[in-house]
């Protein structure tokens, strides 16, 4: 097949094309730097509003968190007599707002642990400790709530080597999880824990057949400030902050914090933590 | 009703309880916390003294002697822990049992305390003023 040598002429015109191409992709890639440069800017604009807007929810909390607590003090100190005996609309009127106050100190407390973990120092404090130990004395907080619900605590502690975690953290993950257990479980009924060691993890398991978790929220129970409409029957002075307090403590840990449905009722929280 | 009232009242509404006669010395800058506290132990018995600078507190403890100091950390004057380090240098008050009351909650925060020789930490914000009454009543037991 015959070919026609290329002519100066159209060599030419090929390279004043190619010079053409050059210059628009030379312009599109400037226009994609400076677009790059723009969304850089926007995303740092962004992100300094989100720490504007954490920085007053902070400053906020610590400011009530004082008065709030002296309120609350204030409150109970009527209601136990340390200031005189009430008469009973009195009582009835101080006991609806020591209530609510509780409810208001408990959120600011725990916007102010969200912010500690969000922006604070976040180094954990390691230490090798036992996890059934650490169990125990977190039920031994709940002991008085675990008889007024007849609630069944059954326990599976088949692994009790010493691991290593920060006590005081994680004592507050499993808190927050062992809290919930206790407080969405109806009376008479059961709360299990388990503890096993599968390869290099630990497993903390907490189940309960209490009142379960709706199909289609399960995505929504570690956002912040979110609550599930049937926890909000039960609790509705919740924060929807302890579960979201307690997967980024575990996280800070490596570890992970799932939910799953059980088979009948209730739910079952599974902490994983190397070892 | 002022303060002094309310002390009073308190005062006279406690004759029958239990921490009659222990001598407490509040360390405490905050006026709303201070006047709590007091109407609280007061309630329950005890004889308060109370001071808002904490380079007032060694001297009040020598003068009053008290049974139990319950000590706040960010003071005006000197801080809460040049307070307790001062105090357990002291020949006289030394063995004098130190509630810290303060609303740093780390928990680095108060192993420290404790290893200067504080005996319990309080996080005002998470304390029921009943357990600060209890721990008073179990510090002046032993």
């Amino acid at each position: 097949m015959n070919k026609e040598k290329p002519t100066i002429e159209s060599l030419q015109a090929e390279i004043n094309e190619l010079n053409i191409i050059i210059v628009g992709l030379e312009n599109t890639s400037k226009m994609l730097v400076r677009r790059d440069l723009d969304l850089k800017k926007a995303h740092n604009n962004l992100k300094s509003l989100d720490k504007e807007k954490t920085d007053f929810v902070a400053i906020a909390a610590h400011q009530l968190r004082t008065p709030l607590t002296t309120t609350m003090w204030a409150h109970k100190m009527f209601l136990e007599g340390d200031t005189g005996n009430l008469t009973s609309k009195q009582k009835d009127l101080a006991e609806r707002s020591f209530a609510s106050v509780k409810h208001m100190h408990a959120l600011v407390e725990e916007l102010i642990q969200v912010d500690k973990l969000e922006y604070g120092n976040t180094e954990l404090k390691i230490q090798s400790g036992n996890i059934q130990k650490l169990i125990e004395t977190i039920l031994a907080e709940h002991t008085l709530k675990i008889a007024e619900a007849n609630l069944t605590i059954n326990k599976n502690y088949s692994y009790a080597e010493p691991i290593s975690f920060d006590p005081y953290k994680l004592s507050d993950a499993l808190g927050n999880l062992i809290n919930n257990a206790v407080k969405y479980t109806p009376d008479n009924g059961k709360i299990s824990i388990t503890i096993i060691k599968k390869a290099s993890n630990v497993y903390i398991e907490i189940t309960d057949n209490g009142i379960g978790v709706p199909i289609g929220e399960e995505s929504r129970l570690f956002h912040k400030f979110s609550r599930i409409k049937n926890a909000e029957q039960v609790d509705a002075g919740g924060s929807g902050l302890g579960l979201y307090i307690a997967k980024k403590i575990i996280e800070k840990h490596k570890g992970t914090l799932t939910f799953s449905h059980n088979d009948g009722p209730g739910s079952t929280f599974t902490v994983k933590i190397p070892c | 009703m002022s303060v002094s009232k309310k002390v009073d009242f308190a005062l006279e509404s406690m004759k029958q309880k239990s921490l009659g006669s222990v001598k407490v010395l509040m360390i405490e800058d905050d006026s709303m916390i201070q006047e709590m506290v007091i109407i609280k132990l007061v309630s329950h018995g005890c004889i308060p003294y109370a001071t808002k600078d904490g380079s007032e507190a060694v001297s009040m403890a020598e003068q009053y002697k008290p049974h139990i100091i319950i000590l706040d950390l960010m003071l005006p004057g000197k801080t809460g822990e040049e307070v307790l380090k001062e105090l357990k240098e002291h020949t006289d008050l030394s063995n004098t049992p130190i509630i810290v009351f303060t609303n740093k909650s780390s928990h680095e925060d108060k192993e420290t305390l404790i290893k200067l020789g504080a005996d319990k930490y309080f996080v005002k914000a998470q304390t029921d003023l009943n357990d600060l009454v209890t721990t008073i009543k179990d510090l002046v037991s032993k």
